[in-house]
């Protein structure tokens, strides 16, 4: 299990501080500067026990709470300066036909370099594979573009890999055989229903989206970037050390 | 014995027609009046096919089965572009049964009325799916069961997501046709099959669509038919389904058969003129 999932682990348990397992807890101090194109973070991370783990970077819609913009990004030692920048949009979901927002998107870190290219933002999501049975928690991942290329589950048990990745991963597998044998969802029933994270609420799942295209057309499942130019924000930045210790700061505090 | 003569005239034109066919294919032809049957052809076979292919690139098809006007016509033509198609097709067909034809005579008239009774029995079930994206696509399909007629064309679309069910069936047919052999004109010309079309279109497109549908009524002209056109973005859920009952004996009929069909059945080649004047039946080998 890589960071990645781990992290998510983490975030799907409560999204809640977690219990303080040594003695100080990161201390998070940032600045915001207005940019060409969004808002620039510059943000200073210490630990006295040095022993950072990562940093993640959240925009909040200030009204609502729901988080609108995530960035991870892995740290060590006991003093890191990060820069992160939020280009003013939040994501949304869509499989051709419909749409839900603002969806928890976040960037992966240590990817394989061939598959990389692919998996360059993830999405938990609940699948369920007959709507009305049992969901499990997945991960869907998408490329810079925002195209759908592999939903696995929490234990790295793939569901379905687009014909890009599988030719990046196995260049001499044929990519009917691969719908034939190894997917197992099924077009037109089975739905992902992508989350939300609210500062108050913590996770919560959005209406499902139904799987209604082949898989040599990623589904039609993507993440878009939609503008949110004139929306009130808050920002907050969280650190997690090795401890377990999780601190967080906000730019302002909520109303 | 002018009757006579004009009826063994018509015979004989009849069996002209008849003999020079073989055991799957026959055309009734009557040539004073110009009346006929049309060819009428099958085989003794069955048809499997079932598949998929999933992939990247450009896409052809050309899909063409007739089985006694039983028929279906596919043409695909996708530009480079992804695709998901699956199909697939099951056909029986069974021309084993004789074609049983009739020739009666109105009393005191040169009125005939010749019948054909063809019992080829065919069942052609298909089943297609293709999921596009690309640069274009034209996908049509067209499927025929003895004059009644349905199809769709969803051409120049980019974006394509289309299910086809069908089911054609034909039980048998009856042909008839009542002539006037001293002026040589055809009184009354019907064509009865017992037959069901069942055609069912789900698609999804952006593009320009035509659906279309005809019903032939017994005389052979159009009892029904329809066309519609789409241009845009449209989800198209449809379903097509006609049928005919075939040949129904009407009460006039039923009354004016049994006084005039004396006699036996019997083969063309065994049928002896001037023991019958009015009526000759014949058994297709």
């Amino acid at each position: 299990m890589n960071s990645r999932k781990l992290y998510f682990i983490l975030l799907l348990l409560g999204y809640m501080c977690a219990p303080a397992l040594s003695q100080s807890s990161p201390a998070i101090e940032f600045t915001e500067a207005e940019k060409e194109g969004g808002v620039e973070v510059l943000a200073r991370i210490t630990d006295a026990d040095a022993d950072l783990v990562s940093a993640t970077f959240y925009v909040l819609e200030e009204e609502t709470l729901d988080v609108l913009w995530t960035e991870h990004r892995i740290i060590q030692g006991g003093d890191a300066t990060l820069t992160f920048f939020w280009p003013r949009q939040s994501w949304r979901a869509t499989n051709g036909t419909e749409y839900v927002q603002p969806v928890l998107v976040v960037n992966t870190i240590d990817m394989p370099p061939k598959e990389a290219p692919y998996l360059v933002y993830s999405a938990p999501c609940i699948m369920e594979l007959i709507p009305g049975e049992q969901g499990t928690t997945m991960l869907a991942y998408f490329d810079n573009d925002g195209i759908f290329h592999s939903l696995t589950d929490l234990s790295g048990n793939s569901f379905y890999k687009s014909n890009e990745l599988l030719t990046a991963t196995s260049p001499e597998a044929s990519y009917g055989n691969y719908i034939r044998n190894n997917i197992t969802l099924i077009v037109g029933v089975t739905t992902l229903s992508f989350l939300k994270l609210n500062l108050e609420e913590g996770l919560s799942p959005l209406p499902a989206l139904i799987l209604d295209r082949s898989p040599i057309h990623h589904y039609t499942l993507r993440q878009e970037r939609v503008s949110a130019e004139s929306v009130p924000y808050i920002l907050e930045v969280e650190a997690d050390d090795a401890s377990g210790n999780r601190s967080r700061k906000l730019s302002k505090n909520p109303a | 014995m002018g009757s006579w003569r004009k009826a063994f005239m018509l015979l004989v034109s009849l069996a002209i027609c008849i003999t020079c066919l073989s055991g799957r294919f026959y055309q009734v032809t009557e040539t004073e009046t110009g009346w006929t049957t049309g060819l009428r052809q099958s085989i003794n076979a069955t048809v499997d096919v079932a598949g998929s292919a999933v992939g990247e690139g450009t896409y052809y098809r050309y899909t063409d089965m007739n089985f006694d006007d039983v028929c279906a016509r596919e043409r695909v033509a996708a530009s480079n572009g992804t695709l998901d198609t699956s199909e697939s097709i099951h056909v029986v067909a069974t021309p084993v049964d004789s074609v049983e034809i009739t020739l009666v005579k109105y009393p005191g008239t040169q009125i005939y009325k010749i019948t054909v009774n063809e019992t080829w029995p065919v069942v052609m079930a298909s089943r297609r799916s293709i999921d596009y994206i690309g640069k274009g696509i034209s996908d049509r399909d067209f499927f025929g069961n003895n004059l009644d007629y349905v199809g769709a064309s969803h051409l120049y679309v980019q974006d394509l997501k289309k299910e086809r069910v069908s089911f054609l069936e034909l039980k048998n047919a009856w042909f008839e046709g009542v002539l006037d052999n001293e002026t040589k004109t055809i009184i009354s010309d019907r064509f009865m099959p017992a037959k069901t079309t069942d055609y069912r279109l789900r698609s999804r497109f952006k593009g320009h669509a035509v659906l279309e549908y005809r019903q032939a009524a017994l005389d052979r002209t159009t009892a029904k038919e329809s066309v519609e056109s789409y241009w845009g973005s449209f989800a198209i859920d449809r379903r097509v389904t006609m049928e005919s009952s075939g040949r129904n004996v009407t009460e006039m009929e039923a009354i004016w058969l049994p006084c005039c069909s004396y006699g036996e059945n019997t083969t063309l080649q065994e049928a002896d003129p001037e023991a019958s004047e009015e009526v000759a039946t014949n058994e297709q080998p």
